[in-house]
C-alpha cells in the first residue's frame, strides 16, 4: 500500500506530459513516403512561417505502399504525399476516401515536383555503368527496393523497362532484360531509404538505383565524394503526387488548412524548398538558379503516354502473378 | 451423531474412488479409518473436510450440510500426512494463524494469542522453537506443530490424515500415544486416517475398516481382530494361516492354532521347518504336504511341552474354527 | 586427465574459444558500436538527440505504455496462473498453448491481426469509428499491442510455482478460516514472489523493447505514436545514425538493466529455495 502514492505520482506525471500540446493544438498529418523526411521537415517549418497558422504538422513516413495501405485501415491523415498515384487511387477505388478525379484538384496532376531515377555508382565509376545496358554486366550488384512495397522501385522498374523496350524492341527480350537485371540484385528492401542505407551505409552493391533527390542528397551528404551520379540515356518521369483525404479533413475540419499545405508546395517559396531537396520542379523561375544545376537533361518517358497510366501499368507488372512476379519466379 | 456420512460416491477421472460409502462418527469418539493405500479413506476424509465436492451423497456435521457451511467456518482440524505447516511462518506464527485468521469481531487480542500459542506449545512440549521456520524442525517435531496449529482453533473435529506415515518407527510409537493421550484429555471427535493396521488397533476406539471404496467392516479393535466378517478384514488385520481341513478353509492366527504329536478331530499333518525362540512367543514355522507354509505362535510354556523337533511331523489343528465359505 | 568419456583437451579449447568468439561477435560488439556510434561526436549527439521533442516524446510514450502494461499485466499473469493451478478447467493443455500464442506467433502478424479486427475495415472497426474510438495508429492500439505480446511472461513463470508444493499449505490456511486474501498474502506470495518479479521484469523488458507489433498498428506519427524502438528506426532511415545509436543506447542499458535484475532475482529465489 505504501507504494501506491508515489506509483500513482509517477503515473500522473506522465499522463499529465502525454496528453501534450500536439492533441491539444489543432494538428494536420501528412502521411508521407520514405525520402521526403528532409523535404517536409523544410515545408513544414516555412508553411508555418509564411501562413502564421497555429497549428502543428505531424510527420509519417514509410514505404509508399505501405503507407497507403495504413490509410486505407484507419489512419487518418489528412493529407498524403506518396510516391505514386497509384498509391493514391487506391484511397478513391478502395476507401472511398477521396473522389476518383482527385488528380485533377491540383497543378500538374496533382504532382507539385519530379524526379527521375539515375544511378548512383561508387566513387570513379569502377564497374563502368553508363546506360541501363551495363546493370546486365557479369559481377555488377544492383540495389534496388522492392516494387511490390516501394513507390521508388516501381519507378525503378518502369524506366529499366522504357530503355529495354526503346532498344530491343522485342517483347520477350525485354523480358530477357529485366530477369537479367532482377538476378543481379542480392535484397530487395522494402522501401528507397533502405536500399540507400544498403547502399551507402553497409557498402552492399556496385550501382543504386535512386530517385534522383535521394542520390543527390547521397552525394552531398556522405563524406569524402565516395559516390557518383550516372545519368542512363533514357529514364522515367517520376511523379510524385499529393491529395487531401477529404474524408479526414471533414472529420477533423482541416479542409481549410490542408488545401492552403498543398497550395503551399506549389507557390514560389514551396517550390524553391523543392528544388534545394533536389526535387525537379515545374515553375523553374522561383527556384534559386544554382539548386538546378544537378539536374541534367535527358529523354524522360511519361507513366500516362508510355505505360497507358497507372491502372494498366500497376495490372501489367505490379498485380499479383503479373509481370514482376513472373521475373521474380524466373530469376 | 456428530459426523454422519450418507452414500458418498466420488470419481476422478472415470475412475470410482468412493461407491457408496456411508459411515457415522459419535461426539467424543476417535476412529481410524483403515485401508489398503487407493481404497478412497484419504478422499473421504477431504471430503468431509470440504475440501471435495462428491459426486452424490452427503456430509452432516452435527445435523448441518457440508454445502452449508464453508470449510473454513466449520472448526476441522486438518492435519496433513507431510505437515503442511507455512514455510514462510515460524512456529509461533504458526500456531497464530487461525486465530489471527478469525473475523475481527472474535479475533482475540495480541495478548490473549501469545498466551494460547504459549499454551499449545506447552502441551506440544516444544515451547523453546517458538522462533523456528519449520524447515529447521525434524518429522516429529512438524506434525506436533501441525497438530497444535490445528489445536489453536478449538476444532469440534480432528482430521489426521495418515498423520504419522512419513516418520520413523519410534518416534511414530511415541506420538500414537501422546495422541491418545491428547484424546482423551480433550474429547475431540476425531478420524484418524491410516493404512497401519497396528497404528489403529492402538490408537482407536473404534476402526472403520475401508475397502474399494466401502465400509467392509466396522467396530471395535476387538471386534474386528476377532471376529471379522471377510476374509480380507480377516487378512488385512494381522497375519492369518489359511489352512484347509476336509474341504473347509480355516483361516486362524498363528496364537489360533494348537500342536499335538497325536492326530486328534480336525487336524493336519504339518512338517517343522524352523523353530525361532526369540521374542515373547515362540515362532514355529511348518508347512503341509504342498509345501504350504504355516505360522504357529507358542508360549514358552506350551512350547516346552510339545518340544517340536525340526524335521519331525505334527498334528496342527485351528482353535478357532473360523471360516467364511457359505454354509 | 584424458578419460576414454571426455572429448579432447583441444576440442573442448576449441568449443570454448567458439562459444567466446560467438558471444563477443553477437552481443558485445554489436552493443559496443551503438554506443560508440553514439558518442563519436561527443556529447553533442546526446543532447540534440534528448533534447529534441519528438524523442522525448517516444520516452514518455514507451514508459507510459509499460507502466500501463506491466501492472496490468501482473494482475491478469496472476489471475491466470491461479486459474489454472486452482480450477478445474477442462481442456487446460490446450489453453496452455494458447498462452504462448503470443510467443510462438511473429509480432508483425500480431499487429496484422489487431488490425484486421480493430482496423478501420476489421471486425470491430466500425462499432468503434461509429463511437469516435480510435484505437489503431492511437495510442490504445499501442497498448493492447504491447498488453498482447507482454501477455504470457508473468503467468508462465508462475504457474509452475503455484503448481508446486505450495497446494497444501492453502488448504490448510482454509480449514484455519483464512480468506482467500489472507490465503494469497500470506501463504501464495511468499512462495511466488521471486518468480513474481522476475516475470514483471521480462514484461517491462519486452514492452519497452517491442517494435514489430507496435510498428505495424503505430503509423509512424513522430511525436504521437512512435515509441522508442520505432523512434531508433525513423532516426536510422533519417540517415541520423549518430542520433539513432545515440537513442538506441537508451534501450540497450535498459536491456542492461533487466539483465542485472533478472540475474539478481534469479540468485535470490535460488539462494531461496
Amino acid at each position: 500500500m505504501r507504494y501506491l502514492t508515489p506509483i500513482s505520482l509517477v503515473l500522473l506525471i506522465f499522463l499529465t506530459g502525454c496528453s501534450d500540446s500536439a492533441t491539444k493544438r489543432q494538428s494536420i498529418l501528412n502521411v508521407s513516403y520514405d525520402p521526403t523526411r528532409e523535404l517536409y521537415k523544410d515545408i513544414n517549418q516555412a508553411f508555418l512561417a509564411e501562413s502564421k497558422l497555429q497549428i502543428a504538422i505531424e510527420q509519417s513516413h514509410g514505404g509508399s505502399g505501405k503507407q497507403a495501405r495504413s490509410v486505407l485501415d484507419g489512419l487518418e491523415a489528412d493529407v498524403v504525399t506518396l510516391a505514386l498515384a497509384y498509391d493514391i487511387d487506391i484511397l478513391a477505388t478502395q476507401g472511398k476516401l477521396i473522389p476518383e478525379d482527385w488528380q485533377d484538384r491540383l497543378p500538374n496532376h496533382s504532382s507539385p515536383y519530379f524526379s527521375t531515377i539515375v544511378f548512383l555508382v561508387r566513387k570513379g565509376n569502377p564497374k563502368e555503368i553508363f546506360d541501363w545496358g551495363d546493370l546486365i554486366k557479369p559481377n555488377v550488384e544492383v540495389i534496388t527496393p522492392n516494387p511490390k512495397t516501394s513507390g521508388g522501385a516501381r519507378w525503378n522498374y518502369l524506366a529499366a523497362w522504357a530503355w529495354a523496350e526503346k532498344n530491343l524492341k522485342d517483347e520477350d527480350k525485354v523480358l530477357g532484360y529485366m530477369t537479367n537485371l532482377f538476378k543481379q540484385v542480392p535484397v530487395l528492401d522494402t522501401g528507397a531509404r533502405g536500399s540507400t542505407l544498403t547502399f551507402a551505409q553497409r557498402k552492399k552493391g556496385d550501382v543504386l538505383l535512386a530517385w534522383e533527390n535521394e542520390a543527390l542528397l547521397a552525394v552531398r551528404d556522405y563524406p569524402d565524394d565516395q559516390f557518383e551520379i550516372v545519368h542512363p540515356s533514357i529514364s522515367i518521369l517520376a511523379e510524385p503526387a499529393v491529395a487531401i483525404i477529404d474524408a479526414s479533413t471533414e472529420k477533423h475540419k482541416t479542409s481549410d488548412i490542408a488545401q492552403k499545405y498543398l497550395d503551399f508546395l506549389y507557390s514560389d517559396t514551396g517550390q524553391a524548398i523543392c528544388a534545394k531537396h533536389f526535387y525537379r520542379i515545374a515553375n523553374p523561375n522561383a527556384a534559386d538558379p544554382k539548386d538546378l544545376l544537378p539536374f541534367k537533361t535527358i529523354e524522360l518517358v511519361n507513366i500516362r503516354e508510355h505505360f497507358g497510366g497507372w491502372k494498366t501499368a500497376h495490372e501489367k507488372h505490379f498485380a499479383d502473378n503479373a509481370t514482376f512476379d513472373a521475373i521474380i519466379k524466373r530469376r | 451423531m456428530a459426523i454422519q456420512v450418507n452414500n458418498i460416491h466420488k470419481s476422478y477421472a472415470g475412475t470410482k474412488v468412493l461407491n457408496g460409502l456411508s459411515l457415522q462418527v459419535n461426539d467424543g469418539e476417535l476412529i481410524a479409518l483403515l485401508g489398503p493405500s487407493g481404497c478412497g479413506k484419504t478422499t473421504l476424509l477431504r471430503i468431509i473436510a470440504g475440501l471435495e465436492q462428491p459426486d452424490q451423497g452427503t456430509v452432516l456435521c452435527d445435523g448441518l450440510s457440508t454445502d452449508e457451511v464453508k470449510p473454513g467456518d466449520r472448526k476441522v482440524g486438518f492435519v496433513f500426512q507431510h505437515y503442511a505447516l507455512f514455510r514462510h511462518l515460524s512456529v509461533f506464527e504458526n500456531i497464530a494463524f487461525g486465530l489471527r485468521a478469525k473475523p475481527r469481531s472474535e479475533r482475540p487480542s495480541e495478548e490473549e494469542i501469545k498466551r494460547k500459542v504459549a499454551s499449545l506449545l506447552d502441551l506440544i512440549q516444544l515451547d523453546w522453537i517458538a522462533k523456528r521456520l519449520p524447515q529447521q524442525l525434524s518429522g516429529g517435531q512438524r506434525q506436533r506443530v501441525a497438530l497444535a496449529r490445528v489445536l489453536a482453533i478449538d476444532p469440534k473435529y480432528l482430521l489426521l490424515d495418515e498423520p504419522f506415515g512419513a516418520l520413523d518407527a519410534k518416534v511414530r510409537l511415541e506420538l500414537r500415544r501422546w495422541l491418545r493421550d491428547r484424546h482423551h484429555d480433550l474429547g475431540v471427535t476425531t478420524i484418524f486416517v491410516t493404512h497401519d493396521q497396528e497404528e489403529a488397533l492402538d490408537v482407536a476406539d473404534r476402526i472403520v475398516l475401508v475397502n474399494s471404496g466401502k465400509v467392509e467392516q466396522e467396530g471395535t479393535p476387538d471386534q474386528l481382530y476377532n471376529h471379522p466378517k471377510t476374509p480380507f478384514v480377516c487378512d488385512f488385520l494381522g497375519f492369518v494361516n489359511t489352512i484347509t481341513i476336509q474341504g473347509r478353509a480355516y483361516h486362524v492366527r498363528p496364537h489360533e492354532i494348537k500342536l499335538s504329536r497325536e492326530p486328534i478331530e480336525l487336524s493336519i499333518q504339518l512338517k517343522v521347518n524352523t523353530i525361532r525362540t526369540a521374542g515373547q512367543l515362540v515362532q514355529v514355522e511348518l508347512q503341509d504336504n504342498e509345501s504350504k507354509p504355516v505360522t504357529v505362535a507358542l508360549p514358552h510354556d506350551i512350547f516346552a511341552q510339545v518340544n517340536p523337533i525340526i524335521g519331525e511331523t505334527l498334528y496342527a489343528t485351528p482353535a478357532i474354527q473360523r471360516t467364511f465359505d457359505a454354509t | 586427465m584424458n578419460s576414454p568419456t571426455e572429448e579432447p583437451t583441444w576440442l573442448r579449447r576449441a568449443l570454448i574459444a567458439f562459444a567466446f568468439i560467438h558471444v563477443a561477435l553477437m552481443i558485445i560488439l554489436p552493443f559496443a558500436s551503438v554506443i560508440a556510434q553514439a558518442c563519436s561526436d561527443g556529447i553533442a549527439t546526446f543532447t540534440r538527440t534528448f533534447g529534441s521533442r519528438d524523442t522525448i516524446h517516444a520516452i514518455k510514450l514507451t514508459l507510459l505504455i509499460a507502466l500501463i502494461a506491466v501492472p496490468l499485466n501482473t494482475l491478469v499473469g496472476i489471475a491466470i496462473a491461479w486459474g489454472f493451478t486452482h480450477v478445474k478447467i477442462p481442456g487446460k493443455r490446450t489453453l496452455l498453448a494458447l498462452l504462448d500464442l503470443p510467443f510462438s506467433i511473429s509480432p508483425v502478424v500480431v499487429g496484422f491481426l489487431f488490425i484486421l479486427l480493430l482496423g478501420k475495415h476489421g471486425l470491430f472497426g466500425g462499432w468503434l469509428e461509429a463511437r469516435g474510438i480510435k484505437v489503431i495508429f492511437a495510442f490504445p492500439g499501442l497498448l493492447i499491442a504491447t498488453l498482447f505480446v507482454t501477455m504470457p511472461y508473468i503467468a508462465k513463470e508462475l504457474i509452475p510455482l503455484m503448481d508446486g508444493r505450495g497446494r497444501e499449505e492453502e488448504e490448510a490456511a482454509r480449514l484455519l478460516g483464512a480468506g482467500w486474501w489472507r490465503i494469497f498474502w500470506k501463504i501464495t506470495f511468499p512462495e511466488i514472489k521471486w518468480g513474481l518479479l522476475y516475470g514483471i521484469i521480462l514484461c517491462t523488458a519486452r514492452s519497452m523493447g517491442e517494435f514489430g507489433a507496435v510498428a505495424v498498428v503505430s503509423g509512424n506519427i513522430r511525436g504521437r505514436t512512435n515509441t522508442l524502438p520505432l523512434h531508433v528506426e525513423a532516426l536510422f532511415q533519417d540517415g541520423d545514425l549518430p542520433a539513432a545509436s545515440a537513442a538506441a543506447s537508451v534501450l540497450a542499458i535498459l536491456g542492461i538493466v533487466s539483465l542485472v535484475a533478472r540475474t539478481i532475482t534469479d540468485i535470490k529465489a535460488k539462494a531461496k529455495n
